[in-house]
């Protein structure tokens, strides 16, 4: 499945990257920096971008429209928000999250951290 | 007052290093994302060296990687966009000379992969590989007239082709510079590769065992390490 098939289509999931970085894009409109930390901060460190992977992911979403660039004063930096089309793929991956979540409750499936730990700990 | 200007060379220097790396990158992709890229990496050195005192070689192993992995996807996504024969006249910006000098270049680097792999199959780098040696000396490939056509011929034939487009537009570019390179990689990672070729065939016993007699005897009796392969 091609990546552009990927980020078209609202029933199939996207990268974390990417989704991270509309995580990031919902609440303002962000610059290049600022995102690479804001996905860095939500994701507690488990999606690092550097330069290269994050604009080659901007590059892809603003191919298939998922973001856009905003026009600004500051003519060093390019800032980027998310489109009705971002929006709406972001808000149903949300949902598909949400009711992955609400079915693993149903089925009691979260486990402690912490006594897992101890548990890996004793054995 | 020193610091400051030591700071700023450091940046500079740093600034200039980066910018080489984005050569690694399509041209369109460099066009329209180059800059913002350049500052982003200028925010992360800075946030770099307020945390450690300095960008080290962790944080450039890892600019390094995250380029080296995205720019070989961009190839991609650029080869798999355009086509190859679009893709190759406008990325590495091979022109016409360029795809005949790489074409000349052809039968020479088949061979020096040919050698490399088998003395990676042998498990010894420094000595040739005798029995693919064997095999494929009895090809016609090494029948002497055609062994100088692709040796020494092709590779001559490669530089002059490749430097006819350098020499067209050498009066409208900076000399030296990055801009040189900007302007034609193809050509010359070309003459570069030809005149590596060319080396190689005066050099292809000499080096290995220049390295393999200081690795074991360390920086000890270099001169006579030398004479030793002079007559590898």
């Amino acid at each position: 499945m091609s990546r552009s098939k990927t980020f078209s289509n609202a029933n199939v999931s996207l990268t974390p990257q990417i989704f991270y970085i509309l995580l990031s894009l919902a609440t303002q409109a962000r610059h290049g920096y600022d995102i690479m930390k804001q996905v860095e901060s939500d994701s507690q460190g488990s999606v690092k971008l550097g330069p290269g992977t994050l604009y080659g992911a901007i590059k892809r979403m603003l191919e298939e429209e998922l973001i856009a660039a905003v026009e600004t004063d500051e003519a060093r930096r390019k800032y980027y928000k998310l489109t009705e089309k971002g929006k709406t793929i972001f808000s149903s991956e949300l949902q598909r999250y949400n009711g992955a979540v609400a079915l693993a409750k149903k089925r009691n499936l979260f486990t402690n951290p912490k006594s897992t730990q101890t548990t890996l700990t004793h054995v | 007052m020193y610091n400051i200007s030591e700071n700023a060379m450091v940046e500079e220097k740093s600034d200039r290093l980066y910018e080489m790396l984005l050569l690694l990158y399509p041209e369109p992709y460099r066009i329209k994302f180059g800059r913002e890229m350049l500052y982003t990496f200028r925010d992360m050195r800075d946030e770099e060296r307020t945390k450690r005192g300095m960008a080290g070689v962790v944080f450039w192993s890892t600019i390094l990687f995250d380029t080296l992995l995205s720019a070989v996807h961009e190839h991609r996504e650029a080869i798999r966009k355009d086509g190859m024969k679009k893709y190759l006249h406008r990325t590495p910006k091979l022109n016409n000379y360029n795809l005949v000098s790489l074409i000349l270049l052809l039968p020479f680097l088949l061979m020096a992969g040919i050698d490399l792999i088998s003395r990676i199959l042998q498990g010894d780098l420094f000595h040739y590989n005798r029995a693919a040696y064997a095999a494929v000396s009895q090809t016609p490939l090494y029948w002497y007239p055609i062994l100088f056509t692709w040796v020494i011929l092709f590779p001559i034939l490669a530089i002059i082709i490749s430097l006819i487009p350098l020499a067209m537009n050498g009066k409208k570019m900076a000399w030296p510079g990055i801009a040189y390179l900007r302007q034609n990689p193809g050509s010359v990672i070309l003459i570069t590769v030809a005149a590596l070729l060319l080396a190689m065939v005066k050099l292809h016993d000499f080096v290995p065992c220049l390295v393999h007699n200081i690795s074991m005897n360390s920086f000890r009796n270099i001169p006579s390490i030398i004479s030793l392969c002079r007559k590898a």
